[in-house]
């Protein structure tokens, strides 16, 4: 066991040591189950009611209660429970509004389910309403494969988060963490892809030794992670259509964290090749290295910006972790973090205003976002044992890994820290949440 | 838990007992440089020496950053101060030249509130000795000296010279009040205090009255006197209902009350 934990990256060590700790505990299998713990107070109340069903269907999911729990996981929406409406219309002139307009409803989503020839597809057709002005906002159909209802769930959840708030949805985007079970008295790590809501979980890494630090293309195509199925750690990618993977970094010493380039043709890396962890990159297709840092101390846990002109990563040159930023064609490392004496992992927001890191204070670690251009510092989780911080494509979401109940689980938190969801994991230890990019079809 | 990180790494590094078992491949230089001290006892205390170097340098880099860091803030905030004030003088300046314009007419309309109302402590207006054209050059050369060149200290000493040589009129409660905002402004509060209260004690029937007893309010607001403060900001009202004073002076106490909550 310390063998495994001493060959891992220093940040990065904790979390190992936590699968390890925390992997007595019994595991217990189930899915991800989303539970509300905190809401924003000025959460916008929506009416989804469940959908209308022509033909024999049956369906095995309820699009609308997925619609529900998507928007309510935003913080921004509080939708209506079913039980409490007065009526159940699945088209637009079936809605009363003055009904809604009394169960205080600013907008009612309405919609209509139908088999397309022999039931092997399913077209839905849906509504948006505003209430007050009793006026349509959004008039749609969309059409899936039978098997695929949950896709259209979080389509139609995109486009009346779109429509409403005028910003893009991330309810089609995906989730990779890794998860820890013991099984015969032996570690089994597993690299999983899911939804947003941590349904329709699919492992696509099995291994007995730790996996690590997975990262998304820019395309959402391929993950990059690091593995010890070796017995050394080693970068891979891995085509998740094709499962095809290859191993692209293992140099003597330390392969880890991996970060891809906006443009998805090279990857930050922190290796140790030269001696002492720093960040390199690696151009993908020549494998080419260019040595990024160059101190005695280490640098490691590199995020890129999202116009890729520079990267902020931890370094620990200033006697403790304090996280810092470089240009990407190379200059004199600036620190960006002064509150407390550890700040490390960050991750740049996607309009570059923002980073967001593991912070300590007073023995608590948080993920806390700093503000780059008033240099504002804001907690944002009050779990106290939080960490690996991941920022949805949109921005206003973050997930993060935390303990509850003495077990590691996932949970969001708006990134303004207005409300905090958890996704209790039932798979013994969640860690390393990566939210993944949107990718073309969503 | 996180903490752990750095403390292992550290235990790592200096724990010779894992260090046998299995080097991190990082470290191996590390071990090897270890390996050759154990065996060279000169190696050995150049080894620490430098380990020893390389903490205290990673201590004063990390005094240095903050530091800076801290210099950068002060230059920042000292600038966003001076704009602040900035914009309080251009606000209060503007505000000047309304009352003196409308003076008048804000006579008849507080004296007819006061009416309205019936409240025996409602002050009414009078009209002061009306400035010489030689005091008026003079008082003019004083509102330069404040509002274009900010020369505060200078502005200090023209005002006693003034209130020294017209020591009574309609430009003298200026002066005096005028003297208020400029140890407000510098601060100087202690000052700023007795200079609004020679208006509101001596001159408060004077076109200046309201807007003295509401400054004197934000002065002992800002000496943490809030007490005072919440009292002298609510006669305003009282004293000179409809008077921009009393808005300003309600709206300063709302916003007191705000922060007085908060903490």
């Amino acid at each position: 066991m310390m063998k495994t934990i001493s060959r891992l990256p220093l940040f990065a060590r904790l979390a190992t040591l936590l699968f390890l700790v925390a992997a007595m505990s019994a595991p217990v299998r189930a899915e991800l189950v989303i539970r509300i713990t905190e809401g924003a107070e000025d959460a916008i109340p929506v009416a989804v009611v469940p959908f209308g069903e022509t033909g024999n269907l049956s369906f095995q999911e309820n699009v609308a209660s997925i619609v529900r729990s998507d928007l309510s996981m935003t913080g921004e929406f509080s939708p209506l429970s079913v039980d409490k409406m007065l009526s159940l219309p699945s088209r637009g002139k079936d809605i009363f509004f003055r009904d809604w307009r009394l169960l205080g409803q600013k907008y009612v989503l309405v919609g209509e389910l139908s088999p397309v020839g022999q039931g092997e597809r399913v077209s839905a057709r849906f509504e948006l309403y505003d209430v007050n002005r009793q006026e349509r906002l959004l008039g749609e159909t969309a059409t899936v494969a039978r098997d695929n209802l949950r896709t259209l769930a979080h389509h139609i959840s995109d486009r009346v988060y779109q429509t409403i708030t005028g910003n893009r949805g991330v309810f089609s985007t995906r989730l990779a963490y890794v998860t820890l079970e013991q099984e015969q008295g032996e570690p089994v790590y597993r690299l999983h892809v899911s939804d947003v809501d941590g349904q329709r979980s699919r492992v696509r890494l099995k291994s007995d030794e730790p996996i690590l630090s997975p990262a998304w293309s820019p395309d959402g195509r391929k993950l990059a992670y690091v593995s010890f199925e070796t017995g050394r750690p080693a970068v891979y990618i891995h085509e998740l259509a094709s499962g095809q993977r290859e191993k692209i970094s293992s140099f003597p010493g330390l392969n880890s964290a991996p970060a891809w380039s906006p443009d998805g043709d090279a990857l930050l890396l922190t290796l140790s090749r030269d001696g002492n962890a720093e960040v390199y990159k690696m151009d993908i297709a020549s494998r080419r290295l260019t040595r990024m840092t160059n101190h005695w101390a280490i640098d490691t846990e590199p995020s890129w910006s999202s116009a890729g002109s520079s990267f902020v990563f931890t370094s620990d040159r200033s006697g403790g972790p304090q996280i810092y930023r470089m240009d990407a064609d190379g200059g004199e490392p600036q620190r960006l973090t002064f509150g407390s004496r550890y700040n490390a992992r960050p991750r740049l927001g996607p309009d570059g205003d923002y980073v967001f890191y593991v912070h300590q204070r007073e023995g608590q670690f948080s993920i806390a976002r700093l503000n780059l251009n008033n240099r504002e510092e804001v907690v944002l989780t009050r779990t106290g044992s939080d960490e690996s911080p991941s920022l949805a494509p949109n921005g206003r979401l973050l997930i993060y890994a935390t303990q509850k109940d003495d077990e590691g689980v996932l949970a969001v938190v708006t990134a303004d820290g207005e409300s905090t969801y958890t996704l209790p994991a039932r798979f013994g230890e969640v860690r390393d949440p990566a939210w993944s990019p949107w990718t073309g079809n969503s | 838990m996180n903490q752990w990180g750095f403390g292992l790494v550290a235990l790592l590094i200096s724990g010779a007992a894992i260090a046998q078992q299995s080097v991190p491949a990082y470290q191996s230089a590390d071990s090897e440089a270890r390996r050759q001290a154990s065996s060279n006892p000169g190696v050995a205390e150049l080894y620490f020496l430098v380990e020893e170097l390389k903490r205290e340098v990673s201590q004063l880099r990390g005094r240095v950053e903050e530091q800076q860091h801290q210099l950068d803030q002060l230059s920042r905030q000292a600038r966003e101060r001076y704009i602040d004030l900035d914009q309080r003088l251009l606000d209060l300046s503007s505000q000047q030249a309304q009352t003196s314009d409308a003076g008048g007419a804000a006579t008849s309309a507080s004296a007819s509130d006061g009416a309205n109302t019936g409240g025996a402590s409602v002050v009414e207006m009078t009209e002061y000795r009306a400035p010489s054209a030689e005091e008026k050059q003079a008082y003019q050369a004083i509102m330069t000296l404040i509002q274009e060149k900010k020369d505060f200290p200078a502005a200090v000493d023209a005002l006693y010279e003034f209130l020294d040589t017209y020591p009574q009129g309609d430009r003298t409660v200026n002066a005096y009040y005028w003297l208020g905002e400029v140890y407000l402004a510098m601060p100087k509060l202690e000052q700023a205090r007795q200079a609004f209260s020679i208006v509101t004690n001596r001159f408060e029937d004077h076109r200046k009255g309201p807007d003295a007893l509401f400054k004197l309010g934000v002065t002992q607001a800002r000496m943490d006197e809030s007490e005072a403060a919440r009292e002298t900001l609510r006669s305003v009202g009282e004293k000179y209902p409809g008077s921009n004073a009393a808005g300003l002076a309600k709206d300063y106490l709302a916003g007191m009350g705000a922060s007085g909550s908060e903490s």
